[in-house]
């Protein structure tokens, strides 16, 4: 068993649109290790969102092949791919994606139904989610009643309820404030000193910069990755 | 105003797949409601096609002693209440018949008015060509041949300019067409008119003798052959003008004792659809009750498509949510919006409108057709747009703009502006106050109201069914019916029985034919013969209440006066006893015998045998049993055939019980008698052939047509066919089939329509919700968890609206439970069959954009924003 947690060999993604065809990423080689916190930078329409769907099971490469936790993904079935997203992915959007009729405690719960979890199992593990991103007292509040911040902090607690393998985080502060864009990263950050492995898209350096390693897309290649220093 | 008709005119041509649904769905709803209203409108409100309608009034004559007893009038008495009435501008004298037309090679049989000279002039409309009947054309016995037709009658004879003045054979004679009625007159009826009217002068020769009225001579003042009816004077009404009436008939009493004994006179308007001796107020109430049931089942429909246009404008008016938002935005006041949403209501509702206006003139007219076939007499239907028409199907549109508009376009009016320009386009935002209660009430509203109408069609149809599967008690497989009327020809009552023995003679040795048998009325066919019969040797007076058979209680029973081997062609062998001998049958001196049913004899003799007791007809006025008997024509006993009322007639056989008509509320009760002591003129003749293959129907049916041709070539005959066939021709079978007809259309509508409703609300509620449906994706849901919330959700819908329905259908099944055929208002199979259907579809139509939800792509799902 290897401490390679995401391994890209060769994917690459072709789009096809009245018989054009858009090379979303091209022949994209990457190896990522448990507890490693990784950001994908890049100009818009680069390809990192492409990217970041295949690394969460979204979508499927046009070739090449994609080993998650030591297992080989790319041409498994719908309800395959739907089981590991549920188990080893979590998923924090740039518009927080909370569903709308539902309340805060019942969003981070949603994931856990899916898996079939016991009732009991799924109050406890939602209940520390949100705790651990200091919203317990707004479980029964309606996503439309939280600010932005706090809506994307609920986002944070339902990726970690199921405590994923990987954290998948979409530019997750594209539609905060720099206040709450900073405490969203600060938060993000205690998860990865807690030994989450986060793989984060983003196009602000100031945030980039809270990741241990930086891959820079462009075009759909990665043409630079530069360590972080320290912080 | 107009600048909103034009904005809605091009909100609606940039989606032309919405208008196009929205149009048709409303276009049903308006279409059935115009249909109907067309035909209720004709039924029930339309103004009669005489003159001036509440001026004319038929008189009564009523029997003080016996005050539901009514009679007609006789010519002498209706020239004494012309004479000597105060109240009236003029009255008239007219009675139906049934004559034979000669049309061609055939004769058919129409309905034919016998009137006095005055009858048009009286009912206020004249013939548009040609000329009334003349004075003298109507004195009895003058026998003038002169006819008028009817503008339906002339359009059947190609509308040949030639035609009056032409020669007509009616009754094997020839009469001169001296006018022809303006287009849509019906005589003193609404909707039925007859074909032909002759005068009162030729009354004796055309008049029918199936019933005892007729058998008197016309000038014999003990005749009450002739109904009466007058035009009152201005200002007066029946209630003021009856006391001049009673004090005439009292007069008339006085100076003719014995012929208007206790006779005074009655005034009531015309009944719509009945000409008759007595008031019958039932007839319209059926009538009423019919419209009203119609109307509303096709009410239930337009709600129900208005309910399904409320929702897809719901579903349409959230998409346009930011539309509205930026209109309040930049000022517009609410019931400006309003404004804007009713004018876009309103002009859909107008195209729907004019949809279903043309589909409803081509579907009533479609209807009276079909009903047309089946009757016995013209159907006068004015069909085609008429401003009432229009009128009804703008009311409806109104109606429909202000049931599916107003409350998308209140709902709307009323948004948040500032979430409406932020939020996702149609996303829930907040969460629903009855989260248990369905998503969507106004489709839960549609299917029970769907269901109801469908487990209503069930009904209908479950009776039909059963109507079309009616057992006789015959073996007529193999029987063909020959119906003929040789007195139409003009031929004399011995004639005509020398003649029927002929034909039946030659009948029984065709090649193939196992028996032959002659006989007055047919089970099922248009006229059904009824007679009082009991114990010989008794007879209570009219106050005497007798309660059972051995003291003189009569009994109502069937009659049919048949030949020697009737029972054998019918397949009906006795039960006891004999059948007819060929001399009793066709001896009218032959001794009073008759072979009644099992149950007569049960009846008449309930504690032993009937067979070689004896039996009387019950006088006219004799106290009867309640039930038995038919809903034909009743003969009283003074009269009809040789047997008298004094007569007493031995029971010779008992046969097994038959049914006569699909109403008949108790099987059985019938009398038999040989077919020379009960003479008809309208015979029938049932021929069994040993085999008779579908193939072989026509050469059969050739086979007895030539044989009458070779009897007599000028012998009428007025239908030929099979029995299977004579069934499916009943007019009752007709009603039962049209009813379940006319309810699975509308059950089958308002089905299509809940089921567009269903479809088109998860259809949208699927494409509402893409970006939660891949959220959920994305978080890990696998399609079949998708689906199953997709459907979970619609269960919940589909049982809300199923129970609901099923409310609703009990008091429907309550409501229409009388005109049911013998089928319960809770039937099982009904209750269990259209719910089933009804969720079948819908579940069906929830399972497509269930399964559309679960191809969602996450990622573009995602990408909505």
């Amino acid at each position: 068993m290897s401490d390679s947690l995401i391994k890209l060999e060769g994917v690459t993604k072709v789009f096809l649109t009245d018989e054009v065809e858009t090379h979303a990423l091209s022949g994209i080689h990457m190896d990522i290790k448990k507890g490693e916190y990784v950001s994908i930078a890049g100009p818009s329409g680069c390809g990192k969102s492409t990217l970041l769907s295949i690394l969460g099971l979204l979508d499927s490469p046009t070739e090449g092949s994609y080993i998650l936790n030591d297992r080989p993904v790319q041409g498994l079935s719908l309800p395959e791919r739907a089981r590991i997203r549920n188990r080893e992915i979590g998923f924090i959007f740039q518009s927080f994606n909370l569903i709308g009729d539902l309340t805060v405690y019942e969003n981070v719960e949603l994931p856990l139904t899916y898996r079939g979890m016991p009732a009991a199992e799924r109050k406890a593990a939602a209940t520390e989610a949100l705790e651990k991103v200091g919203m317990g007292h707004r479980a029964k509040h309606l996503p439309s009643q939280l600010s932005g911040g706090q809506q994307q902090r609920v986002a944070v607690a339902r990726a970690l309820a199921g405590k994923p393998a990987v954290l998948l985080a979409d530019e997750p502060t594209g539609n905060l404030d720099s206040k709450n864009g900073d405490s969203v990263m600060q938060l993000l950050a205690e998860l990865h000193k807690g030994g989450a492995t986060i793989v984060m898209v983003t196009h602000d350096t100031r945030f980039a910069r809270h990741a241990d390693r930086t891959i820079h897309i462009f075009d759909g290649r990665v043409v630079q990755e530069q360590v972080e220093q320290a912080h | 105003m107009f600048s909103d008709f034009k904005f809605a005119w091009r909100t609606l041509a940039k989606t032309p797949g919405f208008t196009a649904a929205a149009v048709t769905v409303l276009a049903l709803g308006i279409g059935a409601n115009t249909a109907v209203f067309s035909l209720v409108h004709a039924m029930l409100f339309a103004p009669p096609s005489y003159t001036q309608p509440a001026q004319i009034v038929q008189v009564y004559s009523q029997d003080t002693k016996n005050p539901k007893s009514y009679r007609g009038f006789s010519y002498p008495t209706y020239q004494d209440i012309r004479g000597k009435n105060s109240v009236f501008t003029a009255a008239m004298a007219f009675n139906l018949a049934m004559v034979g037309v000669g049309e061609k090679d055939n004769t058919r049989r129409v309905f034919a008015t016998i009137a006095s000279s005055n009858y048009f002039s009286v009912l206020g409309v004249l013939p548009a060509q040609g000329r009334s009947f003349l004075p003298e054309e109507e004195t009895p016995d003058r026998n003038t041949p002169v006819v008028i037709v009817s503008h339906s009658f002339w359009k059947k004879h190609g509308s040949d300019p030639a035609f009056l003045g032409s020669q007509l054979t009616v009754n094997g004679r020839l009469y001169t067409v001296v006018g022809i009625m303006p287009e849509g007159f019906t005589g003193t009826m609404n909707l039925f008119s007859c074909e032909v009217w002759l005068p009162l002068g030729v009354y004796n020769q055309v008049a029918d003798n199936f019933a005892s009225d007729n058998r008197n001579a016309l000038g014999d003042r003990t005749g009450t052959q002739l109904l009466v009816i007058g035009r009152l004077k201005p200002g007066l009404t029946p209630a003021t003008a009856e006391p001049a009436m009673k004090t005439l008939a009292a007069n008339l009493e006085q100076q003719f004792p014995v012929e208007q004994k206790n006779q005074t006179f009655q005034l009531a308007h015309l009944s719509r659809f009945g000409t008759s001796d007595a008031p019958h107020a039932d007839d319209e109430g059926e009538m009423a009750m019919l419209g009203t049931l119609l109307l509303g089942m096709a009410g239930v429909v337009l709600l129900v498509a208005c309910l399904n246009l409320a929702n897809m404008l719901l579903a349409r008016g959230t998409a346009r949510r930011k539309e509205i938002a930026v209109r309040l935005a930049l000022g517009a006041s609410r019931w400006r919006i309003l404004r804007q949403l009713l004018s876009e209501g309103f002009l859909l509702s107008l195209m729907g409108g004019a949809v279903g206006f043309i589909a409803a003139l081509w579907s009533a007219d479609l209807l009276v057709a079909s009903l047309g076939r089946h009757m016995p007499i013209d159907m006068v239907f004015q069909g085609g747009p008429q401003p009432v028409l229009f009128a009804a199907t703008f009311g409806f549109c109104v109606f429909g703009t202000i049931a599916f508009g107003l409350l998308p376009a209140l709902k709307l009016s009323r948004g948040d502006v500032l979430a409406d320009l932020k939020e996702h386009a149609g996303e829930d935002t907040g969460r629903r106050r009855w989260r248990w209660l369905p998503r969507y009430p106004l489709v839960v509203a549609q299917i029970a109201l769907s269901l109801a109408l469908l487990t209503a069609a069930t009904l209908f149809i479950r009776g039909a069914g059963k109507a079309a599967m009616v057992d006789t008690g015959l073996k007529t497989e193999r029987d063909f019916i020959l119906e003929v009327d040789a007195t139409l020809g003009g031929r004399t009552e011995a004639q005509s029985r020398i003649l029927y023995s002929t034909l039946e003679s030659r009948l029984t040795v065709l090649p193939g034919v196992q028996s032959a048998s002659i006989a007055s009325t047919v089970p099922f066919g248009m006229i059904t013969l009824d007679r009082r019969v009991q114990r010989a040797g008794r007879r209570p007076g009219p106050d005497e209440k007798p309660a059972t058979a051995a003291e003189g209680l009569a009994f109502n029973a069937y009659y049919n006066s048949v030949g020697a081997d009737y029972f054998r062609t019918v397949g009906l062998p006795l039960l006891r006893g004999r059948d007819f001998t060929a001399v009793e049958a066709t001896s009218e001196k032959a001794p009073a015998v008759a072979i009644i049913d099992e149950a007569l004899a049960k009846k008449l003799w309930p504690e032993g045998n009937a067979l070689g007791q004896r039996i009387q007809f019950a006088k006219a006025n004799a106290p009867v049993a309640k039930g038995g008997g038919t809903k034909g024509v009743s003969m009283s006993s003074d009269d009809a055939g040789a047997v008298k009322t004094d007569d007493t007639i031995e029971i010779i056989g008992i046969a097994p019980v038959v049914r006569t008509d699909l109403f008949q509320k108790e099987n059985g009760s019938a009398i038999y008698f040989p077919f020379a002591q009960g003479f008809q003129g309208n015979v029938f003749f049932h021929v069994k052939f040993a085999s008779l293959a579908p193939a072989q129907e026509a050469a059969a049916a050739e086979q007895i047509r030539r044989t009458v041709r070779e009897v007599d070539a000028t012998l009428p005959i007025l239908s030929l066919r099979t029995f299977a066939q004579h069934l499916d021709a009943n007019v009752d079978l007709w009603l039962v089939r049209a009813g379940a007809a006319l309810f699975s259309v509308f059950g089958g509508l308002a089905l299509g329509l809940a089921v567009v409703g269903v479809y088109g609300v998860k259809a949208y509620a699927v494409a509402r919700r893409t970006r939660e449906i891949g959220i959920r994706m994305a978080l890990g849901a696998e399609p079949s968890a998708v689906l199953w919330m997709i459907l979970r959700e619609a269960a919940l819908m589909l049982t809300s609206g199923i129970v609901l329905g099923l409310l609703l259908a009990l008091a429907t099944g309550k409501l229409v439970s009388g005109l049911l055929y013998e089928v319960g208002a809770l039937d099982p199979v009904a209750f269990t069959v259209a719910p089933l259907v009804l969720a079948a579809a819908a579940f069906l139509a929830c399972y497509l954009p269930a399964r559309r939800a679960t191809k969602i792509s996450p990622v573009m799902a995602l990408r909505t924003e």
